[in-house]
């Protein structure tokens, strides 16, 4: 192959890469990996970071992985953009991977490469992607800054709906843990409208969820329920455990308790079923408050103790919180100290 | 404990991730939240 055939070869995986053109993908990728011994390295270090996007888009991670440290080997030859892109698709990676912590020290790397001259849709881009880890890492003044700033970047760029619903997502998410409910009310709705619009169906399950959690925490669980149903509706496998979690205790709320338990078993079974403990111990504990309420604190009080051994802070300090509020309005004072304390860390 | 951040000036890039220990040691947030599924946004742009 010729230099320029494998230069044009690379432009056209790179596009058939952003638009997810998967098939096309592939069909370049076979062409181009019989000759990677033929490259050059700056040539093989463009070459290693498309590959990573190639899988990544694929969802598979670990090859994704594998591409970015056989790229590493020749960092001595990279340039300041694919430095940037290296750090920011480690970074995407570990979000997916749900490793918030490496995500941002990754993202952290990056950011020392985004320039000014770098495209606003790039530069926006990256502030919602560390907003999103924000918002994961429950820093949620930080998240409301790059989301801020992500909005800036895309405010006068017309074709960026989906990324501008995004943010908004990002931003109403942050104003629910500042539990000002009206304008997070305000953001979400807005995303729910632009998704509807440019017809994304994911990105509309996951906008669904949100305003669920949303009617949920606002202790609005009948309209919570319109809302989760639509998230079900949209048969996103990846937010499905949390929305028939958010589903069943909305329908105990309200006294639907047919359905509720049609929801818990489900979600139980699936998680069962995924080898999900964490969601398992969601699901019982969710159980026991409602139906099985002699077993509540012995399953309580085990559930915690398994989110402690897998340094699940958020959930200790979530169900420790209300079962340290049980403990208090039963009159078992030292326990609810125990738990209130456990709520603290 | 959610941290807050009364004052943060942003000037270059400040590292927040090795201050962080207290949120979570894996980095691991149970939060029920989701941004969709997308790996690049790019790849979706006008969908």
């Amino acid at each position: 192959m010729e230099s320029l055939d494998i230069a044009g070869h690379l432009d056209n995986w790179s596009v058939s890469i952003q638009l997810d053109k998967k098939e096309a993908a592939r069909s370049i990728y076979e062409e181009l990996n019989k000759h990677t011994d033929d490259y050059d390295a700056e040539t093989l270090v463009t070459y290693l970071l498309l590959e990573s996007r190639y899988y990544a888009i694929q969802r598979d991670f670990q090859e994704s992985k594998h591409s970015l440290v056989k790229a590493r080997e020749y960092d001595g030859n990279f340039t300041e953009l694919q430095k940037y892109q290296l750090f920011f698709a480690e970074g995407i990676i570990y979000y997916f991977e749900k490793q918030y912590q490496d995500a941002l020290v990754c993202l952290e790397k990056a950011e020392k490469y985004v320039s000014p001259s770098m495209e606003p849709a790039k530069i926006g881009e990256f502030h919602l992607i560390k907003a999103m880890v924000y918002y994961f890492l429950d820093i949620t003044t930080l998240s409301a800054v790059h989301a801020a700033r992500a909005v800036e970047n895309f405010k006068s760029l017309e074709p960026l709906n989906f990324l501008l619903a995004r943010t908004e997502l990002v931003q109403g998410m942050n104003y629910l843990d500042m539990s000002d409910y009206e304008l997070a009310e305000e953001h979400l709705h807005r995303a729910l409208s632009t998704c509807k619009r440019i017809e994304n169906q994911s990105l509309l399950a996951s906008t669904n969820l949100n305003l669920g959690l949303l009617y949920v925490t606002r202790g609005l669980p009948a309209t919570a329920i319109r809302y989760l149903e639509d998230a079900l509706a949209g048969k996103q496998e990846r937010i499905e455990l949390n929305v028939l979690y958010l589903l069943a205790d909305s329908y105990w709320k309200t006294n639907q308790a047919t359905k509720a338990k049609q929801a818990y078993s489900e979600g139980f079974q699936k998680s069962l079923d995924n080898d999900d403990t964490k969601m398992k111990w969601e699901f019982a504990m969710l159980h026991k408050k409602y139906e099985d309420r002699h077993n509540f604190e012995s399953v309580w009080q085990e559930g915690i103790d398994y989110f402690q051994k897998v340094n699940d802070k958020f959930n200790v300090r979530l169900f420790s919180k209300e079962l340290a509020q049980y403990y208090t309005d039963s009159k078992q004072y030292e326990l609810a100290t125990k738990y209130y304390l456990l709520a603290l860390i | 404990m959610k941290k807050v951040m009364f004052s943060v000036i942003l000037i270059g890039t400040i590292i927040i991730s090795g201050v962080i220990g207290y949120s979570n040691q894996d980095g691991l947030a149970d939060k029920k939240g989701d941004f969709g599924s997308a790996i690049l946004s790019f790849n979706i742009l006008d969908k």
